[in-house]
């Protein structure tokens, strides 16, 4: 709950601002059980049983100011090949890849994975398929995993 | 809770009138919950009781245009992928069968002898409780994630640059980016398909590309998918990108990952 009267007062001041170059997302879960009694008291006061999470990103555009490019995507087609051409855009945000996971088994290990990476290294991972393969089979976060 | 969304949004509309509206971009707000929420306070009455049971979501977003010089009718949003997926199994179906069947194992085995020779039930073989996958994909990077399965890419460092940045292979880039990163890391059950899923892709591709007459040979004696939907998976898939059939398996057809790798 905090976190969205955070989110409600970042929105506010980024409207007063008129600030119109950042990227603000906000995203709050919650799956099972919170609780918080009082009156009378009997007991707990905040509670929380099974996965929260929340997020708050600000990101900026790369440049402070517009650069009137207006074609960032092209597609081209030769030899029956599609290809896309993408031009690094000033006016697009900061490239930021994120992902997270959790798994909560029935008597299995609690696992949660998270990953980041930002800037020209997102953008190069995310272009590459065999780099994102390799993330698969050389990032594994848990010793009994290793090799697989 | 609701009350606070609805103060929440009643605000940013006075926000917008008092600021003339200078913002020109997108705002998205999105809040979703499903069962009992029991929270009191009629005037006070000495202070808080809120209880809440089962899942609650709020996402908002501020998005700015990429060029914020252009009128409010042109100008596109600068680029953001995001996802979240929960999911969630409150009582595994094959508890009760495998308790069961523990417990039948144990006392007969220890009273009456190895009669009910059952062996224990696996905690392998019993379904995640929680999972989550969310991500989030922002600017340029977002925009290399979309391009399309089948698309080769080129990623320049600006437009009037012939330098190429980058020239990478075809292949679906969002899928891997959302499904596949870490995926081989999530629980030993998830090891166990995901090698499956490379059998099974490794088996009916040629050349990195779907061979659909192997993939319908195999799909042919699954059980639990009518006809139709075999040779509709067939077309889709045949001549298509290896990575198209391992997201595929991933996703929407991971129920049948066992089955299809049975036919091997």
């Amino acid at each position: 709950m905090k976190q969205r009267y955070v989110a409600a007062a970042w929105l506010t001041a980024m409207m007063f601002a008129g600030c119109s170059s950042h990227l603000l997302f906000v995203e709050e879960d919650h799956l099972g059980l919170k609780a918080k009694f009082q009156p009378n008291d009997p007991s707990p006061v905040e509670l929380s049983v099974g996965y929260h999470r929340g997020v708050i990103a600000i990101v900026p555009q790369q440049s402070e100011f517009p650069s009137g490019l207006t074609n960032q995507v092209t597609v081209t087609r030769t030899d029956g090949t599609n290809t896309m051409v993408i031009t690094y855009d000033p006016d697009e945000l900061m490239s930021l890849y994120t992902v997270f996971r959790a798994n909560v088994g029935w008597m299995d290990p609690i696992e949660t994975h998270h990953f980041l990476v930002t800037g020209t290294a997102a953008a190069s991972l995310l272009a590459n398929e065999d780099s994102l393969r390799n993330i698969v089979t050389n990032l594994q976060g848990f010793a009994d995993n290793k090799g697989q | 809770m609701i009350m606070n969304r609805i103060h929440i949004a009643f605000l940013s509309v006075v926000v917008s009138l008092l600021t003339s509206c200078a913002y020109r971009g997108a705002i998205y707000s999105e809040y979703s919950q499903c069962a009992l929420d029991i929270r009191a306070s009629a005037q006070d009455a000495n202070g808080p009781v809120k209880v809440n049971f089962g899942y609650d979501r709020a996402v908002l977003a501020y998005i700015p245009k990429r060029n914020s010089s252009t009128n409010s009718s042109r100008g596109e949003a600068v680029s953001v992928v995001s996802w979240n997926n929960t999911s969630t199994t409150w009582v595994p179906p094959s508890l009760p069968s495998a308790a069961l069947s523990n417990a039948l194992a144990m006392i007969t085995n220890s009273v009456v002898g190895p009669i009910y020779s059952n062996k224990l039930v696996k905690a392998s073989e019993i379904k995640d409780v929680i999972r989550v996958d969310a991500g989030f994909i922002s600017g340029t990077a977002a925009n290399i994630a979309t391009v399309p399965s089948g698309y080769n890419v080129v990623v320049r460092s600006d437009s009037s640059s012939t330098n190429v940045f980058q020239v990478t292979t075809s292949g679906d880039r969002l899928a891997l980016a959302s499904v596949g990163v870490y995926g081989k890391a999530i629980g030993s059950k998830n090891v166990e398909i995901n090698q499956m899923i490379d059998d099974i892709v490794n088996r009916v591709s040629v050349d990195g590309v779907v061979d659909g007459m192997e993939f319908g040979t195999l799909l042919k004696p699954v059980d639990g998918m009518g006809d139709d939907t075999k040779q509709r998976l067939v077309r889709q898939l045949d001549g298509k990108q290896a990575s198209m059939l391992t997201q595929r398996l991933s996703t929407d057809l991971r129920d049948y990952v066992k089955k299809i790798h049975n036919q091997l």
